[in-house]
């Protein structure tokens, strides 16, 4: 029996981005958020996810689109990373069996699928990068 | 005292005798030889016998001297003087005479004058008959050509006559015409009235069907709000179980998250994790399918409730407009039952019209009968007016010829010469 890997699939701005499961903690409906003073437009606030206060990123705005006009989910990242949420739009999940078609470019890592190619997150990267941006 | 002319003659005659019986004695008692006794007694009478007849004889030779002299001025016309006889104391046959002569005299100087006054008289008579014959024949050369224009107009008349005849006959066909259309008119109203009825009884049974429609469209309306809300609660049921797919989805979702954290402890729990996604996507999607499909039907539900609605709608307003046109068919049989009675009325008024043409036809035919009389009369007339002219420049012709004649005869009397002026009397 070959490997499996599952990769959540996250729609923000039109665009599809995928984040490995083993660094997605929850996928929530979205709630109602605590707004956070002096927090950059793509932040629209900060929730509570098992316990933890988390802040939430609009994952659109924050890539340089425009912000989600129809924001269904939280996806809230692991929390060893960080205590990050993002709001995306719809998620599905996605199961590739063996090892994953990875390609490099100066943009990014991207994710081959049998219907598309979408670009690849790593939580980590992406914590560091929002902390950073939050302390600019 | 008067002595006849033959006693006159005897009277000489013995007178003679007595000179030659007394003249031998006295010449003898002269005393002279008896030869020249003899011959003086010859001579004595001889002598006296020529003087005594000389003077028997100059007053008779006058007197018809006289007479003679008279008679030839008679007859050179001239009567304007008697015979005047010396006076005698024995007037004899030719004093008789001359006053037999006097008195003819007389008699034709009154004849003479009388026929001089006459044929003047008959002379200005004639002229004056002359002019008047002119005038009457001018007259009767105008009554000729008025009579001819008279007969001219009555051919005109007549024909102009004939022609209304032919007009008013045309008019009568005509009219028969306009009666058999307006009886036409009359059926046609008629059969149109019994459509009508019909049409009305249609409109009635279909006002019926409609009202019987109308309820069941009202009952089928009814029905779809129940089916509208029975498929609005299955799509709330839809949405509920739509809910819970999606909710489990998530659940699922988060399961995987969890057995991926879990590592290899976690593989089948991934495993299950996944079903109960893939199972709970199914159902998602059943249930959006449903819930599509619930929309859609009650989607069309609606179109087909508000197009009910528009088809009551619809039917509400023919059903007006059904009352309006069993109205309207009401109104259409009083209307033609008004236009047949008229249709009638126009019928009975061209029969009227048709049988009063016929007598004016009559009429017109009389009167063309008159006109080709007065026709021929005024015809006849224009001959009689032609014959009286023809007789007038006759009776002119005569006048003026009898005129000649009584110039003719005063220049023949003119030849007689009259003691006495006669009175003349010219009628000019």
């Amino acid at each position: 029996m070959s490997e499996e890997r599952r990769f959540l699939l996250m729609q923000a701005g039109g665009q599809q981005y995928a984040l490995p499961f083993e660094q997605v903690a929850e996928v929530s409906e979205l709630r109602r958020l605590s707004p956070v003073p002096r927090a950059p437009a793509w932040c629209p606030g900060a929730t509570r996810s098992a316990g933890v206060v988390v802040a939430v990123v609009d994952l659109a705005c924050y890539l340089g689109d425009d912000p989600e006009q129809h924001p269904e989910k939280l996806v809230v990242l692991d929390l060893r990373t960080g205590g990050l949420a993002l709001q995306v739009g719809p998620v599905s999940a996605l199961v590739l069996e063996g090892q994953p078609a990875l390609e490099k470019d100066g943009y990014g890592t991207w994710l081959i699928t049998p219907d598309s190619k979408v670009e690849l997150l790593d939580a980590g990267e992406l914590v560091q990068e929002i902390s950073a941006a939050m302390a600019r | 005292m008067r002595v006849p002319l033959g006693y006159k003659f005897i009277l000489g005659f013995v007178g003679v005798v007595a000179v030659v019986a007394l003249a031998p004695p006295v010449v003898a008692a002269l005393g002279y030889a008896p030869g020249v006794t003899h011959f003086l007694t010859l001579v004595v009478a001889m002598t006296v016998g020529l003087i005594m007849g000389w003077l028997f004889s100059r007053k008779f030779a006058r007197n018809i001297g006289m007479l003679t002299a008279s008679a030839h001025e008679v007859s050179q016309g001239d009567l304007s003087r008697d015979i005047q006889l010396p006076p005698t104391r024995m007037p004899d046959e030719t004093h008789e005479l001359t006053a037999a002569i006097n008195l003819m005299v007389q008699n034709l100087r009154d004849l003479v004058g009388h026929v001089r006054g006459s044929s003047l008289k008959l002379a200005g008579a004639s002229r004056e008959l002359n002019g008047t014959a002119v005038e009457i024949s001018v007259s009767t050369e105008e009554v000729a050509r008025a009579i001819e224009q008279i007969s001219h107009g009555a051919e005109t008349q007549a024909e102009q006559v004939e022609r209304s005849s032919r007009i008013i006959k045309e008019t009568a066909i005509s009219i028969e015409l306009v009666a058999s259309r307006a009886r036409e008119s009359s059926r046609s109203a008629r059969d149109t009235t019994l459509i009508a009825r019909r049409g009305s009884e249609l409109a009635g049974d279909a006002l019926e069907l409609m009202k019987e429609f109308f309820l069941q469209i009202e009952e089928l309306c009814a029905r779809f709000e129940q089916l509208n809300s029975r498929l609005q609660r299955v799509g709330k049921v839809a949405d509920f179980i739509g809910e819970v797919a999606r909710q489990t989805n998530l659940l699922a979702l988060n399961a995987s998250i969890e057995a991926v954290r879990a590592g290899e402890y976690g593989k089948g729990f991934a495993v299950v994790a996944d079903e109960v996604r893939k199972l709970a996507d199914s159902t998602s999607h059943s249930a959006g399918e449903i819930t599509d499909l619930i929309s859609s039907l009650r989607d069309e539900s609606q179109k087909v409730h508000e197009n009910l609605l528009e088809s009551s709608r619809t039917i509400r307003e023919g059903k007006k407009n059904v009352d309006v046109t069993a109205g309207s068919f009401g109104e259409i049989i009083a209307s033609v039952q008004e236009t047949e009675r008229r249709a009638n009325s126009i019928a009975d008024l061209s029969q009227m019209q048709l049988e009063s043409s016929a007598k004016m036809v009559q009429s017109i035919d009389e009167i063309a009968r008159v006109a080709d009389d007065n026709a021929a009369a005024t015809e006849q007339v224009s001959a009689a007016t032609e014959e009286q002219l023809v007789a007038m420049q006759d009776m002119a012709l005569s006048t003026k010829e009898l005129a000649q004649l009584a110039d003719d005869l005063e220049k023949v009397v003119r030849r007689f010469t009259l003691e006495e002026t006669v009175e003349l009397v010219e009628t000019v």
